[in-house]
């Protein structure tokens, strides 16, 4: 997702800036604090040295494209930023893909459960320059989506564990878990700027197909043929939406080693080369690039509500579709 | 898209001329793709037209040919 865009990238440093003083603010345990800013530096996040933190854009440049200040929207980007950064934590702790050397995974946990108290911090301090009303109903945007993602993770952990998952049922669990929390943090945006019911809805929209096209391209690494860090998908048996597709090949066609899916008893390489010759790629591609032309349509949409042209600058919010080696030739 | 059509539609393409397991065309150019190979991406695009989509773009990741599809008219013939 490509984070600098628009204007919102300018205030970068003051979301950062207002992350440190929540986190500086949250206790006077010194240790706690170092925590909690080592989780707030893990890569992606906004205190990371790499600095390629993608969530405020969605809330900053959601905002400026439909004609607010991005300064105006800085605590509520901090918030988001805390929540993400939760729900991706959690992620990463379930699936067993947390670095225990980096950070202990008990004090991960028991920091994380902190951060949403983070967030609602950012959105109470928000008040005084937003008003308490709209302070209000973002803090209410942040609780629903932050709500409807931990919804989606568990989802998608009661699916670990049920052997036959439809491809609608694993579409469904992409949407709850990836698609709301992107969603929220575009209506968190959009709600700096306007109380419109269409363009808040619109907003929502948009957010929830960038959302699940993210998820899906990550869902594709999950089970590529050949990539070392394809992490852990195969190995919990996650019903991707690829690996949902290669088990109704495999029950439909009494295919062993897609079944070897569910399953988990076979070699993880020969499984992901399974699903791969099952069309299991080919499936999902479509699948996000639908996403994403529907995320394409809604901006349009949004134009046409606001007679705002600029709002068309969030398009480069949505992934790009693409491979990692690109085709010469063209179509 | 409709899922379980689309399933149908990357399946029977991947049974008939299996696509999905062939490499080799990863690396060629559009205009280096044989008449096999264009036939059977032809063929898809026919079984996309069935789901609303069409060839736009053609992207190998891993080995495998893979496509997008686009609502807009065009394709690869």
């Amino acid at each position: 997702v490509a984070a600098r865009t628009l204007g919102g990238a300018d205030c970068y440093p003051q979301v950062a800036a207002r992350v440190r003083d929540t986190i500086a603010q949250s206790s006077d345990q010194a240790a706690f604090r170092e925590i909690l800013g080592r989780l707030m530096a893990r890569p992606g996040r906004m205190l990371a040295p790499e600095g390629r933190a993608k969530w405020p854009a969605f809330v900053l440049d959601t905002c400026q494209a439909l004609g607010g200040d991005p300064g105006e929207a800085i605590g509520a980007a901090a918030a988001v930023e805390f929540v993400a950064a939760v729900a991706d934590i959690v992620d990463d702790l379930v699936d067993d893909e947390w670095d225990e050397a980096v950070i202990p995974w008990g004090r991960a946990l028991n920091a994380g459960v902190a951060l949403p108290w983070l967030a609602q911090r950012c959105v109470d301090d928000s008040a005084g320059r937003l008003g308490a009303e709209r302070a209000r109903h973002i803090g209410a945007l942040v609780a629903r989506g932050y709500l409807a993602a931990c919804a989606g993770e568990d989802l998608d952990l009661l699916l670990e564990d049920t052997p036959v998952v439809s491809e609608e049922l694993a579409h469904e669990m992409t949407q709850r878990k990836a698609g709301s929390l992107v969603a929220m943090a575009c209506q968190v945006g959009a709600a700096i700027v306007t109380d419109q019911p269409d363009v808040l809805d619109a907003v929502g929209r948009f957010g929830g197909h960038v959302g699940v096209v993210a998820q899906l391209l990550n869902d594709l690494a999950g089970v590529d043929p050949g990539t070392p860090a394809r992490g852990s998908d195969i190995r919990r048996r996650k019903k991707t939406l690829p690996i949902a597709y290669a088990l109704r090949c495999a029950r439909e066609e009494a295919l062993t080693p897609a079944l070897a899916v569910a399953e988990a008893t076979e070699d993880e390489e020969r499984i992901a080369r399974a699903v791969r010759d099952l069309g299991g790629l080919h499936y999902t591609w479509v699948v996000a690039d639908t996403h994403r032309r529907e995320a394409l349509a809604v901006v349009e949409t949004l134009v046409q509500l606001t007679g705002r042209e600029a709002v068309r600058g969030l398009r480069r919010l949505v992934p790009a579709v693409r491979s990692r080696r690109s085709w010469r030739g063209g179509a | 898209v409709d899922l379980s059509t689309l399933h149908g539609a990357i399946r029977g393409l991947v049974r008939d001329t299996g696509r999905a397991a062939a490499p080799g065309v990863q690396e060629s150019a559009a205009s280096q793709i044989s008449p096999t190979e264009r036939a059977a991406l032809n063929a898809l695009q026919r079984r996309l037209r069935g789901v609303g989509g069409e060839i736009t773009q053609l992207v190998p990741p891993a080995g495998s040919l893979v496509w997008m599809a686009s609502p807009q008219p065009g394709g690869i013939e």
